[in-house]
């Protein structure tokens, strides 16, 4: 499992992070972090406020008439090369898609289900590091203010809605094929994937968490299919679904 | 297994409109004569508008187009970073939240992450939708310390750039504008890391203090002075 930056490392990396001088894969991370922590990291945020302001500091450009034009054409475009797909989409609700899956489950079966299944994690789990994640987990867990019961050919798992943010939980999945990852899904109720993040660690004995990029608002649905590293688009079919509504 | 669950499959890959408004921060329409906030033209956009999109088009397409020439350094290359800007933007209106973000934000800095690919052959090309949702993340944390921003006139930004000592000035403008990591521009400028960081640190603390002011400002630019940037 990935270890998660701390408030300090942010803070450290603000001004780096501000006029994008880090790596992707850092500069990810710092912005999933201030996404979802709770801690104000205000010189962060204001130094990152004094960076978007720079490209005020160049001469003005004056764009050629050409360009709104072009712009326009293109979207105009786009418009109606999607608007057949948006008959389907109200022709086909998300749900009848959804329909063999398990539906939300009530909280509190829910809740007693993840704190039994993290309970098993304890045996399965040896790594100390992963042991103190349980920790964690158990205490969002109850504090988790809804749980989605997530299932699937890969195993089970369930998502948390908690202050924290939203997190996915699983004991046990397992392996994605080899040079896969899982990646994570919330999808919308036109049904469109939104990617929120991957899971690496998956695999008999490991407890999974990941904490997802965004929140449940507007999600119908989640989903985990396995990719050959991170994708925009799903390319196969779910491992895992869950119903969100 | 991974094709065990047929029955169930994702739509086609056709981005699609929210079915429902999205919250924004600024819904209520502006008076009589005023433009409307970004918020308002977000919600718009989301709604399929394409006048909206002009709109934002005709606010910030100088700033972008500027941004882009600065880095590419070729006018042509910069319009054609734009207009795949405005069509990213486009695209992923869906996922923007207006209560979170900003749209001036956002949109800059996909101009420069494409911008930044076009000339950066010497390292791994970035995965421009994963730099687009990175680009939607970072425009959401400086909301807060941007409400001040907002308020401070172009040519005062200009003026606090001019203003910065050379060395903490290049070092912004190799990152920025130019796309280096702190350890590039180390390497560039033959300074060890550290002190690249610390140019940074130094130069947006003097920015932040000359824009928007703050009483603990100039005693803690000259605490980073004494150390060279390191805190």
């Amino acid at each position: 499992m990935t270890p998660r930056l701390e408030c300090g490392d942010v803070d450290a990396l603000a001004a780096e992070y501000a006029v994008g001088a880090l790596e992707p894969s850092m500069e990810r991370e710092i912005a999933v972090h201030l996404r979802t922590c709770p801690a104000p990291h205000t010189e962060t945020r204001e130094w990152l406020a004094v960076a978007e302001r720079l490209p005020d500091s160049l001469d003005a450009a004056e764009p050629s008439p050409a360009l709104r034009n072009r712009i326009m054409r293109t979207i105009t475009r786009l418009e109606q090369e999607r608007a057949p797909a948006r008959t389907e989409a109200h022709g086909r609700p998300v749900r009848g898609r959804f329909g063999w899956f398990s539906q939300r489950v009530a909280s509190g079966v829910a809740l007693a289900a993840v704190v039994l299944a993290l309970a098993v994690g304890v045996r399965l789990v040896q790594l100390e590091q992963q042991t103190a994640e349980r920790e964690q987990l158990l205490r969002a867990v109850a504090a988790a203010e809804a749980t989605y019961a997530v299932t699937g050919p890969a195993g089970e798992g369930w998502i948390l809605e908690t202050e924290q943010g939203v997190l996915f939980v699983a004991a046990d999945l397992e392996a994605p094929p080899p040079d896969h990852i899982y990646e994570l899904w919330l999808l919308d109720r036109q049904g469109q994937p939104i990617p929120v993040g991957v899971l690496t660690d998956a695999g008999e004995g490991v407890l999974s968490t990941v904490r997802l990029d965004r929140d449940l608002g507007g999600a119908a649905a989640f989903a985990v299919t396995a990719e050959r590293g991170r994708v925009e688009r799903p390319t196969t079919d779910p491992v895992l679904v869950a119903s969100l509504e | 297994m991974f094709r065990s669950a047929a029955s169930f499959t994702f739509r086609p890959a056709l981005p699609l409109p929210t079915s429902r408004p999205p919250a924004v921060r600024d819904s209520q329409p502006g008076a009589p004569g005023m433009l409307p906030s970004d918020a308002d033209l977000v919600q718009r956009i989301k709604a399929g508008d394409t006048n909206a999109l002009g709109e934002v088009y005709d606010r910030y397409a100088s700033l972008a187009l500027a941004t882009a020439r600065r880095v590419l350094g070729d006018p042509a290359a910069a319009e054609d970073v734009v207009h795949d800007a405005f069509v990213g933007m486009w695209r992923r209106m869906s996922q923007f939240d207006a209560d979170r973000g900003s749209l001036r934000s956002w949109l800059l800095t996909m101009v420069r992450n494409r911008a930044i690919d076009r000339i950066r052959a010497r390292r791994p090309q970035l995965d421009l939708d994963q730099a687009d949702e990175l680009a939607l993340l970072r425009s959401e944390a400086a909301t807060t310390a941007d409400e001040a921003m907002k308020r401070i006139a172009t040519g005062d930004v200009r003026a606090a750039v001019d203003r910065l000592p050379s060395e903490q000035r290049r070092a912004v403008e190799l990152a920025y504008f130019e796309g280096y990591t702190y350890r590039e521009i180390a390497s560039i400028t033959g300074v060890p890391e550290g002190t690249a960081s610390g140019r940074l640190r130094l130069a947006l603390s003097k920015l932040r203090g000359a824009l928007v002011g703050s009483e603990a400002a100039p005693e803690y630019v000259a605490r980073l002075e004494q150390s060279g940037g390191h805190r």
